[in-house]
This record gives structure tokens, C-alpha cells and sequence, in this order.
């Protein structure tokens, strides 16, 4: 999975088409399988990313990893009570409004009111909090300013960032990471939660879930919810309903920005302890080593004799996520640091660092309106810049701040990505607009290591591809997964769903 | 009449009660599975809970080890090792310091349960009617402790000696306890009820211990496929 974070606009798209589909249900609420948050910001749950407050993810010990707050011994610990899980306000109350007050009220001098209820208790409620209570940095001083992720920067920097003509945010979506390592399998006393071995999707078996809790505390992007009517954990299934019938989970297929790809790609699974122990400043590279080249023969010949299936290759082989990931080195995963090898990877958002304000550029002022002028010009975003290395140097946004949420520290790692996305942008308004010379654009391209080819390609899978590039679903072989949990014969005659 | 009633309830009801208990237990886990398990609240409302379900969980179940041991371990076996005057002194303490803990845990959580509305307003009659029962068994079995204490030896011996009489099967077992005092009776009957009842109730979580994650790698569980290698 990559997430295009430039392209994204926070319209919660993808967030309803989860709800609508997955988690309107009693206990459920609150749930938020696909939720998008506004980033600098505290999230859903509230601090998600202090892992000081909730111990999600590994640590590193001697060997390779262990569980930071979970596992055998320190789950036996709080077998009783669970320190660790978030509670309900540190999601959200769920609520909603006695609608029928609106037709049924009796006729009289003031306009009748829908109030909020508690979806808990049912009474009337003061509602203190929502999924996206902090959207475009709203409450900033509660939420944005409380990001763990601003730590690493300094007193200064902070300031700046929060200053009111100066501020600027990004969106960022979440869903389950399906982590090569994931911590809420390991966490799992009862052992409901498992990988599934053809497409990777992690799911709870609902059967088995017996209220532990203890993937809630080990998740670390706290994808994995408690649900407090049925008492069983519920998360993100990847829509594998819909995946395995060839369509794209909802979120992606909604998505109106069409920030989304899903794709195959194939990965050496012995190499995962080895990798998730590795030292944080290789973590990202080392995770990238083990995806597997799907044009490689030997790789082929291996995967075959593993017995995966020639259409799984071949859909390998067009994996927008391969491209962006390992082609194109652009897209990193969130919070590598967590070391659960997530799979979901995010081109980190160029708009909010570059747009530099800039007042020196007298043919931009010029461009700007009569009426836009009484404004102060430094107000106005200029996204044209022709200066690729000086405006990285005074980025609006600090570099620091994205290379903690998805370099694990590494700023290089981010402004690799940032030059790479400007020098096609520089590239393509050369085309376009043609206020760019060609040799400047050929070498921006070449600075940032890109060729035009390269370039054509980004830009295509960027902006103009359709539904079937973006989303390369190979069949489920769905006659496989039957003969994976029974004869097969015991299938022969039966019809429909058994409940 | 009183015989025959104290033969009822001491001779026949334990099997009884053991019969519709091991029944439900099986037919449970074989049915439905998936419903053997207990709610959590501490989602909704973390108050006080640490300090109450630990004390309560950690009581009751060193209460429910110090009985299993204290009533089955035969006369001619625990000589070996102590008299049954030093048994005595053993289960008192330690019957008190967790009948204690059982207790506190369960009144901070009833209170809990009663004052927080989230609770309160999703808890069920079964919620009640547990802490209802155990309530009352914890506090007979406190209530029972100075009669343990002041009666005779073998007074406090007997009632090993008719637990083993029942699970062996000994038509006198009843016989057995007959002059003691009413609240130990009160006390095996509602246990008896409990046991009863256990199949049927969230009290089947104790069941899910999961000890095969103690076996289990550390890491992932994948579901493979048939023709995987």
C-alpha cells in the first residue's frame, strides 16, 4: 500500500466509506478503521505516537526484538487490569443526536433542537471530542501543539511553525499498517490474530478473541480496537471481501484525491527477525532490502516453489507499490522506529514545505490581484519556486518534523523524496507552462537523480493513472483458501452462506 | 426430616451439582466456544479498577487453590508433613488474608460498577446477580472463620473428611457435617449453586488461561496454505 500524502485533502472520504461499510454497529462507534488526521496533531487516540503513555510496538534487545508493553511475562503482569490500553475518552465518546426532537417536538415559540446523546449510556451528553476533533489544526494549542513529533525541534522552531500567517499542516490517512512483524499477533494470548499467508492481511478471528486487550496496548499505530458491547478486538480487515472478488478496499476506492495504490509485493519472510532487530538508522533501508525484485529469475523460480501462483507474480510485477517503494525510492513507511515493518508507505507531502512566502520575486508580485495586494504579500504561497536548493534550505515546514513521522529520524531520507517530487514538478511546468528553461529542468532532474523517462513515469502514476494501475489485485484463488481450512470434498453440494 | 434434608443437601446435591456442572461445562466449550469469555469494563471506565479486580482476582483464586488443597488432601497424606492443628492455623490466615482481599476487591468494584454510568447502564442481570452471589459466598466464608477457629480439631477436620467422602461416592457423607454450624452449610450450598450456575455465566473466562502462549513462538502466526512450502 502507498499513500500519496501531496495529493490527499482531508475530505474524510475514505473514513466514511469504512464506517458505512464496517463499523456502524453498537461497541463500534468509535471505531475508526480509516481515520485522517491533521498533522502537527495528536491524533486518534489522542498522543497515538507517545509510546511513553502506551508501550505499543518492539523494543530492541539482545537477540532481535521484544514486545515494549505486552508479550508473555508483562501481559501475565496486568493479566487483571491492563495499564497500558487507551480508554474510550482517549478516543472519543461516540454520540449522536435525538434527531426525531426535530419532527415531533409540538408547535411552539422556539425552534426545536436534535441534542447530542451518548452512544454508551444514552443520556444527553456535552460532546468534548471527536475522530478529527484537531481537522486543520483546530484547537491547536490542545492538539497540534502537544505532537510528540515536534520534540526534535527546537523552542524556535516551534514557534515559528505555530505562528498564524507561518502555520501550515498536512493530512495524513491511517489504516491498519499489516506489518510484516506485527506486534498485535505476538501480543495475542488467545492467538486469534494472524497473517494470512496469501495477501498478508492481518485479522482477528472473532471466534477466538477472548477480551484480552493486550493487541489494543501492542499495536503502536493503535489500529486494533476494543469493542465494548461484543467484547472482542476488531481492526482494519483490508476489505478482503471485496479484495478477494477483484474490487479495491472502499477507503482506496473511494478515495477522491486518488492518493492511494495497492499492489503485490514480494518479500523474504525469513529475514524478518533479523530485520526488525537492526539498528534504527538502517531500520528503513534494511526493510526495503528485504522486498524482492519481481523481474528477478531467481526470485521467480524461488517464489514458484513456494507455490505462489504465476498471476501473483505477474501482478507483482505491476505493483504501483513496488515503483513507488523500490523503484522510485519515494514512498516511506510511518514510524519505522515502532519496528513492527509496516506496509504501508507514504510519499511524504512536498506543498508544506516548499510553498516558501516569498516577497522578493518581483514578477510574482506582479501576478498578484489589485484587492490581493492590500494583503501583506508575504501572506501569499509561491509554489513556482525556480530555486530548488535554497527553498529546501528555508522550508516553511521544518524537514525535522516529517523525518520524524517517516525517517525514523533520517532527514535525508525526506529531502531525497522532496527533491525528487520538485524536480518533477520543475520538469513538468517546463512542459506546461514554459516559464522553466529545458536545460534548467533537465538539470533539476538530473540533481535529483531522476531521468525524464523516470520523471514521465512518476508523473503519470501520479496524476494520471486509472483504476487498474493504481490498484493491481491479483485473483484471490479463493479454491486455494477453501482447501486451506477443510477438504475440499466437504464442500461438494453446499450452497450460499451457513451461519 | 432433618436428616433427610441434610442428607440431600451434603450427600446428593454435590453430585448433583457436579453433574449439571460438568454437563454445561462441556456442552459450552463444545457449542459455543466463542462466548466463553468474560466483558471487559476498563475500556469505558478506568477508575479504580487496578487496585479492585487485583485484589479480587488474586484473592479469589488463592481462596479457590487454599480449598481445592485444604479439602482434598487426605488425613494420612498431610500428616507427613503437619498436624492437623498447624493445617488449621495455615487455612485461618491465609483463608482471612485472601477472603479479605476477595472481599475489598469486590465491594470497590460493585461500588464502581453502581456509580460510573457507562457501567452501569451496560451491565446485565448476570452482571448483578454474580456479584450478588459471590458476595454473599465471600462473606459466609469470612463469617465462618471464627467458628473454625474456636470449635474443636476435629470439628475443622471433618470437613475435608466429607468433601472426600463425597467425590469418592460414600452414602454417609452428610452424615459427616450434620452438627455443624448453619453457616458452613449456608456456605457449601451456595457454592454448590455456583458450580451449579458456572457453565451458564460469565465465570467460564476462567477457562481461557492462555496457556499456549506460553509455548507459542514470540512472534508471527501465519495461516499457510496447503500447497506452500
Amino acid at each position: 500500500m502507498v499513500f500519496h500524502l501531496d495529493k490527499c485533502i482531508g475530505c474524510h472520504t475514505c473514513s466514511i466509506a469504512c464506517k458505512n461499510i464496517w463499523t456502524d454497529r453498537k461497541g463500534a462507534e468509535y471505531m475508526w478503521w480509516n481515520n485522517v488526521e491533521t498533522k502537527p496533531g495528536t491524533g486518534y487516540p489522542n498522543k497515538w505516537e507517545n509510546q511513553e503513555i502506551y508501550k505499543g510496538g518492539w523494543e530492541k534487545n539482545k537477540k532481535s526484538v521484544s514486545l515494549k508493553g505486552t508479550g508473555k511475562s508483562k501481559g501475565l503482569g496486568n493479566i487483571f487490569h491492563n495499564p497500558y490500553l487507551p480508554k474510550i475518552d482517549d478516543y472519543y465518546e461516540p454520540f449522536t443526536y435525538r434527531y426525531a426532537n426535530l419532527t415531533n417536538s409540538p408547535e411552539g415559540d422556539d425552534q426545536p433542537t436534535a441534542r447530542p446523546v451518548s452512544q454508551i449510556t444514552g443520556k444527553n451528553m456535552d460532546i468534548k471530542m471527536g475522530p478529527n476533533w484537531d481537522d486543520d489544526l483546530s484547537g491547536s494549542h490542545d492538539f497540534a501543539q502537544q505532537d510528540i513529533n515536534l520534540e526534535s525541534l527546537s523552542q524556535a522552531e516551534k514557534e515559528a511553525m505555530f505562528q498564524l500567517e507561518q502555520m501550515a499542516f498536512f493530512y495524513l490517512p491511517r489504516i491498519c499498517n499489516h506489518c510484516l512483524n506485527p506486534a498485535c499477533v505476538a501480543a495475542c494470548p488467545s492467538g486469534a490474530i494472524y497473517k494470512r499467508g496469501e495477501d498478508g492481511i492481518v485479522l482477528i478471528n472473532q471466534e477466538k478473541c477472548r477480551a484480552w486487550r493486550m493487541c489494543v496496548t501492542a499495536c503502536p499505530y493503535k489500529k486494533a480496537y476494543f469493542n465494548w458491547n461484543t467484547g472482542k478486538s476488531e481492526k482494519c480487515i483490508l476489505c478482503y471481501p471485496r479484495l478477494e472478488a477483484g474490487h479495491a478496499p472502499a477507503c482506496m476506492h473511494s478515495c477522491v484525491g486518488r492518493i492511494r495504490y495497492l499492489g503485490v509485493i514480494l518479500y523474504d519472510a525469513d529475514k524478518i527477525e533479523e530485520v526488525a532487530g537492526s539498528s534504527e538508522a538502517n531500520l528503513i533501508d534494511r526493510q526495503k532490502e528485504m522486498l524482492l525484485d519481481p523481474f528477478d529469475e531467481e526470485v521467480i523460480k524461488q517464489a514458484r516453489k513456494n507455490g505462489i501462483a504465476d498471476s501473483t507474480i505477474e501482478a507483482a510485477q505491476k505493483s504501483p507499490v513496488y515503483k513507488w517503494v523500490k523503484e522510485w525510492n519515494m514512498a516511506l513507511p510511518l514510524h519505522a522506529e515502532y519496528r513492527t515493518l509496516p506496509m504501508l508507505f507514504y510519499v511524504p507531502p512536498l506543498l508544506p514545505v516548499m510553498a516558501s512566502l516569498s516577497n522578493q520575486d518581483n514578477q510574482q508580485q506582479e501576478k498578484i490581484h489589485e484587492k490581493g495586494k492590500q494583503w501583506n504579500v508575504e501572506w501569499i504561497y509561491d509554489t513556482s519556486t525556480d530555486d530548488l536548493w535554497s527553498s529546501i534550505r528555508q522550508v516553511r515546514f521544518p524537514v525535522k518534523y516529517l523525518a520524524s513521522l517517516f525517517g525514523a529520524g533520517d532527514e535525508r531520507k525526506i529531502t531525497q523524496i522532496i527533491e525528487k517530487l520538485m524536480a518533477v514538478r520543475i520538469y513538468r511546468r517546463w512542459k506546461t507552462v514554459g516559464d522553466i528553461t529545458e536545460t534548467k529542468a533537465d538539470k533539476t532532474l538530473e540533481k535529483a537523480g531522476l531521468t525524464r523517462e523516470l520523471a514521465d513515469n512518476i508523473y503519470r502514476l501520479t496524476t494520471l493513472a486509472p483504476f487498474e494501475e493504481r490498484f493491481v489485485i491479483p485473483p484471490a484463488h479463493r479454491e486455494e483458501a477453501v482447501e486451506m481450512m477443510k477438504d475440499t470434498g466437504v464442500h461438494k453440494g453446499s450452497v450460499g452462506f451457513k451461519i | 426430616m432433618e436428616h433427610y434434608i441434610n442428607n440431600l443437601l451434603f450427600t446428593y446435591f454435590p453430585h448433583i451439582a457436579m453433574a449439571v456442572f460438568w454437563f454445561g461445562l462441556i456442552t459450552r466449550l463444545v457449542k459455543t466456544n466463542k462466548t466463553v469469555q468474560a466483558q471487559s469494563t476498563q475500556f469505558l471506565a478506568d477508575r479504580k479498577i487496578r487496585i479492585g479486580s487485583n485484589l479480587f482476582h488474586v484473592g479469589i483464586i488463592m481462596v479457590f487453590f487454599g480449598h481445592f488443597t485444604g479439602l482434598f488432601t487426605p488425613e494420612t497424606v498431610y500428616h507427613m508433613v503437619i498436624s492437623t492443628e498447624t493445617k488449621r492455623i495455615i487455612a485461618i490466615t491465609l483463608g482471612s488474608v485472601f477472603g479479605t482481599m476477595t472481599f475489598v476487591g469486590m465491594i470497590i468494584l460493585i461500588t464502581r460498577r453502581l456509580k460510573d454510568d457507562r457501567i452501569r447502564i451496560n451491565s446485565t442481570f448476570q452482571d448483578y446477580f454474580l456479584l450478588f452471589l459471590l458476595l454473599i459466598e465471600v462473606g459466609l466464608g469470612l463469617a465462618s472463620i471464627s467458628t473454625t477457629a474456636t470449635a474443636s480439631v476435629e470439628h475443622y477436620a471433618s470437613l475435608g473428611v466429607w468433601a472426600q467422602k463425597v467425590i469418592t461416592f460414600q452414602p454417609d457423607a452428610g452424615a459427616v457435617i450434620a452438627g455443624h454450624n448453619l453457616i458452613y452449610k449456608l456456605h457449601i450450598v451456595v457454592g454448590l449453586f455456583i458450580f451449579i450456575i458456572f457453565p451458564y455465566t460469565k465465570l467460564m473466562h476462567m477457562l481461557t488461561i492462555p496457556i499456549a502462549y506460553f509455548f507459542r513462538s514470540g512472534y508471527q502466526l501465519v495461516r499457510k496454505g496447503l500447497h506452500w512450502k
